[in-house]
C-alpha cells in the first residue's frame, strides 16, 4: 500500500463543553469536529485558535448514511467537504452504517446486513461520496452494535476489507467498538483487530461506555473502560496507528478526569509502542 | 447491484428501524431480545437529545417526562432536523395535550419564528400574551395581561388556532 497517513498522535472529540480543557491541553495533535454541529461551516473562533496551534481538525459525518440502500444525499457530502475545506483537513470521515430507511430517520448508527447486496450497495455509495470529497481521502469506521443481521455472509473484518479495498478508503478504527462488540456478540477482540485492514489506519477512536443488565452500552457518556485501553496497547503492539482520541459526548466530568483519560491512552500507545519494538529487536 | 436487490434490502432496512422505533416486531431471524435492548437504548438516546435542546420543557415535565416522551416517541418518528427538531415536534405534542409549560411556550414561539416576522403565543399560568418579532438584531418579545377572563376558555380556544396556523405556516 502507497498511501502516506498524516501523523496526528493524541487527539480528542472536540465539544463546546470540553473547549477549555482542549485549549489548555499542549500535546494534543488534532481534534475531530461533528460535521452536523457546523451547518454551513459555522466553526467558532476556538477551533480556528487550535489550527493557528497547529492541531489538524478532522470533520466527521454521522449522517450520510453510507450503508444504506437508498442512494446518498449528493448535499449533505458537498457540505462535508466543504466544512473540510474550510477547517483544512487532511481528511474527513464517516461510518459503515445506515441511518436511515423507508423515509424514517434512525436516530443512529446501524450495522449493514453482511451480504453480497448489503456489500454491494455499501460500495457504490461511498463511490459516489468518495468521487464528490476528492482529493480529499474518505475514512470508514467500524461500528458497535447490539444485535446482529441474520444470514451474515461474511466476517466483519471482510466486510470493512472489501469495502475500504474497492473504494481505496482509509480505515476510521473504532477500538472501542471491537471491544464492545466482542463483549456483547462475543469473539476475541485482538483476533478482530487482527484480521482488518490496519496499514489503512488514518486513527482511532476510543470512548467510553456502560454496562445496564449485562448489556455493554457505548454511549461516549462514562469513562472509558481499562480493557479498552489495554486493547489500544494490543494494537499499538502491532501497528503503529497516526493518531489516537478520546470521544465523550454527553455527562461531561470536571477537566482532571478528561486530562487523566489522555493520559491514560498515551500511556497505553507508549506501552504497545514499546512491545513492538521490543519484538523487532528480538 | 440489480434493482430488485436494491429493493429487497431497502425493506429490510425499512422493517428494522421501524422495529427499533418501537412499530412492528423485529423482522425473522433477529434476535428480539437484543434488538429490544437496542430499541430501548435509543428511545433514552433520544429522549437525552430532546432533554439537552429544549431543556426548559424536560424541566417543567418533573418526573412525567420519561413517559410524556415515551408515549410521543411511538406516535411519531425522528423528523430530519435531528434533536432540536423532534424536541420542537415533542413541545407542539405538549401544547395539543395542555401540558406545556409557558417557559415551553416561548421556546417553541422563537423556535418558529423562521416563519414569518411576528408570531403570538398565549401563556396560560401567567395569563398573559406574548408576542415575538424580528428586528435587526433579532427577535424581541414582550408579554401583555390577558385581561378576557369572562370568555376565557373561548379566547384560549381561538389563541390555540391561530398556534397551529403558525405551525402550519
Amino acid at each position: 500500500m502507497s498511501m502516506m497517513q498524516t501523523q496526528l498522535s493524541l487527539g480528542i472529540g472536540w465539544r463546546p463543553e470540553l473547549a477549555l480543557t482542549i485549549d489548555r491541553r499542549k500535546d494534543l495533535g488534532f481534534v475531530e469536529i461533528t460535521a452536523e454541529n457546523f451547518p454551513r461551516g459555522a466553526v467558532p473562533p476556538a477551533i480556528d485558535r487550535l489550527r493557528e496551534r497547529g492541531l489538524a481538525v478532522i470533520p466527521h459525518g454521522n449522517s450520510l448514511s453510507l450503508g444504506g440502500a437508498e442512494p446518498i444525499d449528493r448535499d449533505r457530502v458537498r457540505a462535508l467537504a466543504d466544512l473540510a475545506r474550510r477547517v483544512n483537513a487532511p481528511f474527513v470521515s464517516e461510518h459503515i452504517a445506515f441511518v436511515r430507511a423507508g423515509g424514517m430517520e434512525a436516530g443512529h448508527l446501524l450495522p449493514v446486513p453482511r451480504t453480497r447486496a448489503g456489500l454491494e450497495a455499501t460500495i457504490e455509495n461511498v463511490k459516489i461520496a468518495r468521487d464528490l470529497l476528492a482529493p480529499l481521502p474518505l475514512a470508514l469506521e467500524n461500528i458497535s452494535t447490539l444485535f446482529d443481521w441474520p444470514n451474515a455472509e461474511m466476517s466483519e473484518a471482510d466486510f470493512v476489507t472489501e469495502i475500504l479495498d474497492r473504494t481505496d478508503s482509509l480505515l476510521l478504527l473504532d477500538i472501542a467498538n471491537v471491544w464492545a462488540n466482542a463483549k456483547n456478540l462475543g469473539g476475541d477482540p485482538v483476533e478482530l483487530l487482527r484480521q482488518l485492514p490496519l496499514g489503512r489506519i488514518a486513527y482511532c477512536h476510543v470512548g467510553g461506555g456502560e454496562e445496564h443488565n449485562g448489556v455493554y452500552h457505548d454511549s461516549h457518556a462514562a469513562a472509558v473502560p481499562e480493557g479498552v485501553f489495554e486493547l489500544v496497547t494490543e494494537l499499538c503492539a502491532i501497528t503503529d496507528p497516526p493518531g489516537v482520541m478520546i470521544e465523550r459526548d454527553d455527562d461531561f466530568p470536571p477537566a482532571a478526569v478528561i486530562e487523566a483519560e489522555l493520559d491514560r491512552l498515551a500511556q497505553a500507545v507508549a506501552e504497545g509502542a514499546r512491545r513492538r519494538e521490543g519484538a523487532h529487536v528480538g | 447491484m440489480s434493482v430488485e436487490q436494491r429493493q429487497q434490502l431497502a425493506e429490510q432496512q425499512a422493517a428494522l428501524v421501524r422495529a427499533l422505533a418501537g412499530e412492528a416486531n423485529p423482522p425473522d431471524g433477529f434476535d428480539a431480545g437484543n434488538v429490544g435492548t437496542a430499541a430501548a437504548a435509543l428511545l433514552v438516546k433520544r429522549r437525552r437529545g430532546v432533554e439537552k435542546t429544549w431543556p426548559g420543557v424536560a424541566e417543567s415535565l418533573g418526573d412525567r417526562f420519561p413517559k410524556l416522551f415515551a408515549d410521543y416517541a411511538r406516535s411519531r418518528s425522528i423528523p430530519p432536523g435531528g434533536h432540536g427538531a423532534d424536541g420542537r415536534h415533542f413541545a407542539q405534542y405538549l401544547r395539543r395535550l395542555g401540558l406545556l409549560s409557558d417557559a415551553g411556550r416561548i421556546q417553541l414561539l422563537l423556535a418558529q419564528m423562521g416563519g414569518g416576522p411576528i408570531g403570538v403565543a398565549y401563556l396560560p399560568e401567567a395569563r398573559r400574551i406574548v408576542i415575538a418579532y424580528k428586528c435587526f438584531d433579532g427577535v424581541r418579545r414582550f408579554t401583555l395581561p390577558w385581561i378576557f377572563r369572562s370568555r376565557f376558555a373561548r379566547r384560549q380556544r381561538r389563541i390555540a388556532g391561530a398556534e397551529e396556523a403558525i405551525d402550519g405556516a
